[in-house]
């Protein structure tokens, strides 16, 4: 099963939640179970060609690389321009990676660093631009996404805090997950700044979270 | 409401969340698979070395959309020179001077022009990532990195 063979089911879960199946929340995403073959060995085969090793690599890091797209505030266009321009720059690198088995933290970064130049080439950004907001129906995954009252609040918190967390915590729920090496690589920043980063990300994120609880307490009956 | 929720509680609602918010248009997806076909084996990589969309913000230059955006693109034989004037002409150079034929792919088709014998060449630039291929005279062959001009 992949992304794009939904049809016209009701968006009730998100695509990826279909992927886990009954898996418990916290288990290996999916395409990393014990027979899906190791990365470095994906990286290998579509390097010689393999359409469906490159398939793999599409299905398995396609998450992560549209995530760390979608913390900056690109247009939607621009977006799937920079998702483009990354996977098209992998083909060109595939028989030259240093560490093959780590393509997901290579992919994040020049996402990343792509998004950097885009960004400060402000004629192509949208700033007001809400993530969430999916103008163009062509990119748009779905018809609505419904989201539960709790995690449409942290997401509403996530836009309080401040920019460096935001795109810490982003990085810190990727999926597959980001190992603290990789997120420090990602990011430039030294591997020891992660966890005590990540600490205090999370108390930021939750002091915005009782703030917007406070807000909606007050709202008049 | 009031409790103080756990570090766990919160990345566990940031993880729904986001997933929710974030999931990949099947265009993407497809785009992305479709790549592959791009692949190329006789040529030789210029990787991009210098990029001074990348160095803004160390300089603290505000972009105004006119400027001119420099590139390098580096192989061990051939180096590409590139400015982009206004986000939409690309005028480069191949060094060392020399004739060439070059090539500007990209998913939506090729474009193509003759280096002088300065090694001067320029392009429209075309909507979306591109990779300039060039073609020397002693049969060497580079392609440059993706990039979204």
């Amino acid at each position: 099963m992949s992304v794009i063979e939904r049809g016209g089911a009701p968006p009730v879960t998100p695509p990826d939640a279909v992927h886990r199946g009954p898996a418990p929340a916290g288990a290996l995403p999916y395409h990393a179970g014990m027979d899906a073959p190791p990365t470095a060995d994906l990286v290998r085969s579509a390097a010689g060609g393999d359409q469906q090793a490159w398939d793999g690599l599409v299905e398995r890091y396609g998450r992560l690389v549209w995530s760390v797209i979608r913390g900056f505030r690109l247009d939607a266009a621009t977006a799937a321009d920079v998702s483009q321009t990354t996977w098209l720059r992998l083909v060109e690198h595939l028989d030259r990676l240093r560490e093959p088995d780590r393509v997901g933290s290579w992919l994040a970064t020049t996402a990343r660093n792509e998004c950097l130049r885009v960004y400060r080439r402000s004629a192509r950004t949208i700033p007001s631009e809400l993530p969430g907001d999916i103008t163009d129906p062509r990119l748009r995954p779905d018809e609505r996404v419904i989201l539960d009252e709790e995690a449409g609040a942290v997401l509403a918190a996530l836009e309080l805090v401040p920019e460096q967390c935001r795109e810490l915590l982003r990085l810190i729920v990727a999926d597959p997950p980001l190992s603290y090496q990789d997120i420090a690589e990602v990011l430039g920043r030294p591997l020891g700044s992660i966890g005590p980063t990540r600490q205090r990300c999370l108390d930021r994120l939750r002091a915005a979270l009782t703030t917007i609880d406070s807000g909606s307490e007050r709202r008049p009956r | 409401m009031s409790t103080p929720r756990s570090d766990d509680s919160l990345i566990a609602d940031l993880r729904r969340g986001l997933a929710a918010v974030d999931a990949v248009p099947p265009a993407v997806l497809d785009a992305a698979k479709a790549v592959l076909t791009w692949r190329t084996i006789d040529a030789e990589l210029a990787e991009l070395t210098f990029d001074s969309a990348a160095e803004r913000e160390l300089a603290g230059v505000r972009s105004d959309g006119d400027e001119v955006r420099r590139l390098t693109f580096s192989s061990r034989t051939l180096t590409l020179e590139i400015e982009v004037h206004g986000g939409v002409r690309l005028v480069g150079q191949v060094v060392p001077p020399q004739r060439a034929a070059l090539e500007l792919r990209s998913p939506d088709g090729s474009l193509f022009t003759e280096a002088d014998e300065l090694g001067r060449f320029a392009f429209d630039v075309p909507p979306g990532p591109s990779s300039l291929v060039c073609r020397a005279a002693d049969e060497v062959t580079i392609t440059t990195d993706w990039t979204l001009y």
